[in-house]
């Protein structure tokens, strides 16, 4: 954990209250941003996020699967996090474990919708091959490097910009009756799909520090919250996953207002994210 | 030696104290003081057995379960079906997998992640017992020869561990056994096995084990476990009682009243009368536990009428 | 109409059908709940007719507290140990610990040993508790919290909460308040409340409240699947509700533990 003196603890909750952060920001402003794509090539799409001191990888790799029988006519996406030891010393050894599940949990409800596939971030339906019979398994897993709060933020924008760069290979299906109804698939090299990425949302975490809360806490401001709540929102800015963190109960109408807050910060994130991309882009082109 | 010293010492002290203080600080001299009496500390006599009750059908999530309470220790028994190949050295017969569960919730003595020592040990003697006693035939759980078997996956958990858990567990197993219903199954077009459910006739395949939705137990096995500390036997110890006495004898003998198993694990030297003496308890007590399973599954198809 | 809505609920969700059935049974369900316009009021009554429900307080005497909770087909027993050491490995602490662990028997769900796949209960469960129970205390201490779920038939989440906090208040652990919690799903356009495991599988969203309603705070709130704003506001609004009359079948509970209740 995060020691402090109880003098720079009531510094960081006095700056908070008057609207000055101990890093100069106010209460609903971002840490900078940067972004870079296709940082692993093995993976269909990656991409490595940096608000501030935090940094996180995501990576997306899509396997060719079998459908499941209650819904043959959709692909599969599973999504794991991983926190690396050398992201904080408390990460060392089994201390992450719990951390891990956590944020996978929290990102699973977020992107992956309802039960029935509502609400999901990634089309099931447009990662199938042959129906009942050959399906894109996604595999995003996200890698935690460097850990200086807003881990949650960070981890579904990388994974936003790692879909985003992902390209699926196109597949050719000849289906052949004689070899026992098994569709043969053939995997092209160069022709790639690439995925329409406008649904997939963008975490935003208000953090509770004393009678107001801020985005983007760093690990410091952390440590001094009641509690926090994350909204995804997507981009036609409906809310479709949120988690509650932190021992202390919240009123119903502040949650409420948090949500409501949440929502116009997640349009700023947006453009802010957009411009990113951009940069990333233009600095790659170069 | 120790334990008569620590009886006189406790002796003197004796009229100054609170029973549940006495109880939890000399608890040799407090069994040893009531034993003088021939009482236990519950109010049994010695050779009484524990209310025990057993309710069929607990889960409805299995194919048979049973809940069996054994004064305070509380013990669920399930059963779940599923189909599989039979092994090669015996196409004609199903088998059966037993599992003995403590999970936390059951004693403050286990915790998440570190498994009670208790639990295989009882585990293997349920199989042991199970297997030897007679009372499945496995041939009955055969769907086609060489093809299909069932394979009966026996989970047992302890819900509240308070003494005789073998006991209490084998009389839940033996109960689960009593209220297992076989679902129907059927050969698909591809020859695999699959369940059909409660509708019979309404599907277009036929039906392999129409007749066999019950099992035919054999000679059914009971428990009777007896607590000896010195001259006394105390039948169906509590866990207090349990962690006092110096050995105990359990006694499994079947609906014949013939022997299944016999076993005293360590401690202190019993002599053949004290064994004899055991396995007369338990013959009594086998002919209580077969009324009792007697009128819970009577209890269960008056309440199925109902 | 309630009676009609169940039957053919129980219908087209019975396990004794086939695979196929099962395939159109979201379309079916939909159908249904369109027809009879299940409304969010309507869908109290649901909880209360449809699932009988059972709680009491004591089923296992080795424990410092417990609690058994029935809705429906899922059962879950949670015992409380403690306050009593806490693990030699851990470091001095001025506050007390919540240890929380919830298990699956294997037997729980359809398919055996299914039930590993809720490993995140866990932690859920210490964060929907941990601001109610008074850390402060039992100072160097931990209390334990284990669940066993016997059964599994949807809202297991909720249940397993609502009968640890009855389990804490039956050890007589200090708390600010009883938690109570309740979920909901989201089919279309209605709103189930307390949905079975069948209800869940085909959901579009869901939503569980933890609640305490005698300090009006909400200690755990989760939310999947696509939800409009006002949405969201009725169901949290709904679940409260349900979370505030639960409480009160707790309370009557632990004033009065022999008997039981079936409402």
């Amino acid at each position: 954990m995060v020691g402090l003196s109880e003098g720079e603890k009531h510094f960081i909750r006095g700056g908070i209250a008057q609207d000055l952060r101990a890093d100069g920001r106010t209460r609903l402003q971002f840490r900078a941003l940067t972004v870079e794509t296709g940082i692993i090539p093995q993976a269909n799409g990656s991409a490595r996020v940096r608000m501030g001191a935090t940094e996180v990888i995501a990576s997306v790799k899509a396997e060719l699967g079998k459908p499941t029988i209650l819904h043959p006519d959709k692909g599969k996406v599973s999504i794991y996090v991983d926190c690396s030891p050398t992201a904080a010393p408390m990460f060392e050894g089994r201390g992450s474990e719990e951390l891990s599940a956590e944020l996978s949990v929290a990102l699973q409800r977020c992107l992956l919708g309802g039960k029935s596939g509502a609400g999901a971030a990634i089309d099931l339906s447009s990662l199938i091959v042959v129906e009942g019979k050959a399906c894109w398994d996604l595999y995003i897993d996200g890698l935690v490097v460097s850990s200086d709060g807003n881990l949650l933020d960070a981890l579904a924008a990388a994974i936003k910009v790692a879909l985003s760069d992902t390209g699926i290979p196109k597949v050719n299906v000849s289906l052949n009756n004689e070899t026992d109804g098994e569709p043969e698939v053939d995997i092209s090299d160069e022709e790639f799909l690439q995925f329409d990425t406008s649904g997939v949302p963008v975490i935003i975490t208000l953090t509770k520090v004393g009678k107001h809360y801020i985005v983007d806490a760093t690990s410091e401001e952390e440590s001094q919250m009641s509690s926090a709540v994350s909204v995804s929102v997507n981009s036609h800015g409906q809310i479709c996953g949120l988690t509650k963190r932190g021992g202390a109960g919240l009123d119903p109408s502040v949650i409420f207002d948090m949500i409501s807050v949440a929502k116009n910060v997640s349009q700023r994130f947006y453009t802010l994210l957009e411009s990113a991309i951009a940069a990333a882009e233009a600095a790659a082109d170069e | 030696m120790s334990a008569e010293t620590d009886a006189t010492a406790a002796g003197g002290l004796a009229g100054e104290m609170e029973v549940e203080a006495y109880r939890r600080l000399f608890p040799l001299a407090f069994l040893e003081r009531h034993l003088r009496e021939s009482v236990r500390p519950d109010a049994r006599r010695l050779a009484e057995a524990r209310p025990t009750t057993v309710a069929l059908g607990a889960v409805s999530s299995a194919h048979g379960s049973a809940l069996v309470r054994l004064g305070d220790t509380a013990m669920l028994a399930s059963i779940k079906l599923e189909v599989m190949s039979p092994s090669a050295e015996t196409p004609d017969q199903g088998s059966v997998a037993v599992e003995f569960h403590m999970p936390p919730i059951c004693s403050p003595l286990v915790r998440p992640g570190r498994p009670a020592e208790a639990a295989p040990v009882i585990s293997k003697a349920l199989e042991d017992v199970l297997m030897s006693s007679g009372m499945l035939n496995l041939k009955e759980l055969c769907l086609i020869s060489g093809k299909a078997s069932w394979v009966a996956y026996l989970d047992v958990y302890c819900l509240n561990a308070d003494g005789s858990l073998f006991d209490a567990a084998l009389i839940s197993v033996v109960a689960a056994f009593t209220h297992l219903e076989i679902p129907l199954v059927s050969v698909g077009d591809d020859g695999r096995v699959f369940t059909v459910g409660g509708n019979e006739g309404k599907t277009k395949y036929e039906l392999v084990n129409r007749e066999k939705r019950k099992l035919t137990l054999g000679d059914i096995p009971f428990p009777l476990t007896c607590a000896l500390h010195k001259d006394s036997i105390l039948a169906d110890p509590t866990a207090e009682e349990e962690s006092i006495i110096e050995t105990s004898v359990t006694v499994v003998l079947d609906s014949s009243g013939r022997l299944v198993s016999i076993q005293k694990p360590g401690g202190g030297v019993t002599s053949m009368a004290t064994i004899k003496a055991c396995i007369g308890l338990a013959k009594e007590r086998g002919q209580k536990l077969k009324e009792i399973l007697t009128d819970s599954v009577e209890a269960m198809e008056v309440d199925q009428a109902e | 109409m309630m009676e009609l809505l169940d039957f053919m609920l129980s219908w087209c969700f019975s396990s004794t059908q086939p695979k196929g059935y099962m395939l159109c049974s979201t379309v079916f369900l939909r159908r249904i709940c369109t027809l009879l316009s299940v409304s969010a009021d309507d869908a109290i009554m649901l909880l209360l007719l449809g699932n009988t429900e059972v709680m009491q307080t004591g089923p296992t005497t080795a424990a410092s507290g417990s609690a058994y909770a029935e809705f429906g087909k899922t059962k879950v027993i949670v015992s409380v140990f403690g306050p009593r050491e806490s693990k030699k490995a851990m470091l001095y602490s001025d506050t007390g610990r919540l240890n929380c662990s919830v298990s699956y028997t294997t037997f729980a769900t359809g398919i055996r040993g299914q039930g590993l796949e809720n490993k995140e209960y866990s932690g859920m469960l210490h964060k929907a508790l941990e601001g109610a129970v008074m850390l402060h205390t039992f100072p160097k201490t931990t209390v334990d919290v284990f669940a066993l779920v016997l059964e599994s038939g949807g809202s297991d989440l909720p249940i397993i909460i609502s009968c640890a906090s009855l389990a804490l208040a039956d050890a007589g652990i200090m708390m600010y308040d009883l938690v109570t919690s309740v979920s909901v799903s989201c089919l279309g356009k209605n709103v189930l409340i307390d949905p079975t495991s069948d209800e869940e599988a085909w959901q579009d969203g869901g939503l569980m409240v933890s609640y305490m309603p005698a300090r009006k705070e909400i200690t755990q709130l989760t939310l999947t699947g696509e939800w409009t704003d006002g949405k969201i506001t009725n169901a949290v609004e709904l679940c409260m509700d349900a979370c505030s009359k639960l409480c009160e079948i707790l309370r009557e509970r632990l004033k009065d533990p022999a008997s039981l209740a079936s409402e």
